[in-house]
């Protein structure tokens, strides 16, 4: 197959899959519906660090507090003023969008890695006020979110939300697969490459890594607000540092220079936390972040370039035997 | 007085205890092709970093075209007009040859034609599609100088462009320089191949200890007294 007709096909198996997995995650015991809709939820949420960490290579460790500002915004805005649903995921996007903007100008005018330290910081910080605060309910949260609705038609079970968000992920891979394509996807890479050499270029490797910390917080804030109306509840273990991690390992494990990244590697980690709990000794947590040690580190070692790097590393090595 | 095309006054960069340029002042009025020689840390790199905006003196300023760059962002002075290739070669190993070319700032502009054309100018036509670790090394020299060229700057700090390359690529990569100057774009040559850097150089600077120690035509500083005892030597003078 040409290099030009890959993405093509690569869309139509991603479409083909997403429109099986009710069907197959229905009959197959382990899967269920429930478990769909949390793995595409965490592949929208994802998918924002591939131009972040995959292209510009800068590592947050505080997506769960772009996750929690969506979630809180559409519950605050729901259950305290009664604003439709859908205003309170755009409320949340705008909010998550301007606090990374805001926190962006000040972390990416130095060089280095400030990013992670930086948003480690952001997320506890977020996660304590959410934890203090009487608006979002403190450390009981806020329950009685009303679920989403389309035409009229409220989203209260699991199929129908899965549709939504099978939906929502096929057009955010598409939006991010565009943004990679395009120049700011090239200047995303040469600043990832090389920042110097970019610099001298004349990209503006600051603007760029912040256009990209934009695109990861928005997305977050649309899975922790759809995650907020499925579940019709939130609070404060939305923003754990764990939650964080979960989206790193994910990008790591399924690819984190490609859009298909994020949903192998969604797939892959939820299957993962699913098998080890109340299988492995200890607390959940900690059979979960022993799991997910295990598979980083697989990973790392087998398939740098993730699950979605897999066909390209095949034809490498079948080249080679020739 | 017209500005110069570059002017530094009273340039003086440290770091920790070690003074790199020690209040460095000089000018250049006209185009061609300027070499910077001196003995290593004789401050040469320091001066191109300055100048390119990777590193901030502690007292000093930079002009190009009369236009003040000191403290601003090295992508600000890159659009400027002032680019560089660096010493140790910085390509962007996952784009290909021809997006090394479409990515710097505003470069897409001019579209894939101009971006052809300039690698057909550097010799690298054909290559487009590659990635730089296809390329052999003095290829990959000519792609980075290629990229510093795509915004069509008014002036290419080259920091050690012949190092590593063998007598042959060095000569075409000598012409090619010769070929922008005569095209209107001033280079600035650090390189420590002396007989290279006299043969193609308008003017000659020598740095010593971050100061300077000889500026001139290449037979002046050749025959300065100063500058063979202090760094060129016999031997060198006389290739």
């Amino acid at each position: 197959m040409t290099a030009r007709f890959r993405p093509v096909a690569g869309y139509m198996v991603f479409v083909a899959v997403l429109l099986t997995v009710p069907a197959v995650f229905t009959r197959v015991p382990f899967y269920t519906l429930s478990t769909a809709v949390l793995m595409v939820l965490l592949a929208i949420g994802a998918l924002g660090l591939v131009p972040l960490t995959g292209l510009a290579r800068q590592v947050s460790i505080g997506q769960a507090a772009f996750y929690g500002i969506g979630g809180y915004t559409s519950a605050v805005l729901t259950v305290r003023y009664h604003v439709d649903p859908w205003w309170g995921l755009l409320a949340g996007v705008v909010l998550a969008a301007a606090v990374a903007w805001s926190l962006g100008a000040v972390i990416f005018r130095a060089q280095g890695h400030y990013l992670s330290l930086a948003t480690l910081a952001f997320g506890l910080a977020v996660a304590a006020l959410v934890n203090e605060l009487p608006v979002t309910g403190r450390n009981a949260g806020i329950s009685g979110l009303p679920p989403l609705r389309i035409l009229g038609a409220s989203l209260t079970t699991d199929l129908p939300f899965y549709w939504l968000c099978a939906g929502l992920l096929l057009v955010a891979t598409v939006a991010v697969h565009l943004l990679l394509r395009s120049p700011v996807g090239s200047a995303l890479t040469a600043a990832g490459d090389s920042p110097i050499a970019a610099a001298a270029a004349g990209i503006d490797i600051s603007a760029l890594r912040r256009t990209a910390f934009v695109v990861s917080a928005v997305l977050a804030s649309v899975a922790g607000s759809g995650y907020a109306h499925w579940f019709r509840y939130v609070d404060p273990s939305m923003l754990g540092l764990l939650n964080s991690v979960q989206l790193l390992i994910i990008i790591t494990v399924g690819g984190r220079e490609s859009v298909w990244g994020a949903p192998l590697g969604a797939f892959t980690v939820v299957t993962l936390a699913e098998v080890v709990r109340g299988r492995l000794p200890g607390s959940e947590a900690g059979a979960e972040l022993t799991a997910y040690g295990v598979v980083l580190v697989l990973s790392l070692l087998l398939l740098p370039r993730g699950l979605a790097g897999l066909p390209a590393a095949l034809r490498r090595r079948a080249r080679g035997a020739r | 007085m017209s500005p110069a095309v570059f002017e530094v006054q009273d340039l003086t960069v440290r770091f920790g205890g070690v003074t790199a340029l020690d209040g460095l002042s000089l000018r250049h009025d006209s185009g061609g092709v300027v070499g910077l020689i001196g003995a290593n840390g004789a401050g040469k790199t320091t001066f191109v970093n300055v100048l390119s905006g990777v590193v901030r003196p502690a007292r000093g300023r930079a002009f190009l075209d009369g236009r003040d760059l000191t403290g601003l962002a090295a992508h600000k002075i890159a659009r400027a007009g002032l680019t560089r290739t660096f010493q140790n070669l910085r390509l962007f190993g996952s784009l290909t040859v021809l997006d090394h070319l479409l990515v710097p700032y505003g470069a897409r502009n001019h579209g894939r034609q101009r971006a052809l054309a300039l690698l057909a100018e550097v010799g690298l036509a054909g290559t487009e599609s590659r990635r730089p670790a296809e390329l052999a090394y003095g290829e990959q020299r000519r792609l980075e100088l290629a990229r510093a060229l795509a915004l069509d700057p008014r002036i290419v700090l080259l920091d050690e462009p012949l190092a590593g390359l063998a007598g042959s690529e060095s000569d075409e990569l000598l012409s090619l320089f010769g070929r922008l100057r005569d095209g209107g774009t001033t280079l600035l040559l650090i390189e420590h191949d002396v007989p290279s850097v006299l043969r193609i150089s308008d003017r000659v600077l020598v740095l010593d200890r971050g100061r300077l120690l000889a500026d001139g035509t290449p037979a002046e500083v050749a025959s300065d007294p100063e500058v063979r005892q202090a760094y060129l030597g016999d031997d060198d003078v006389r290739d």
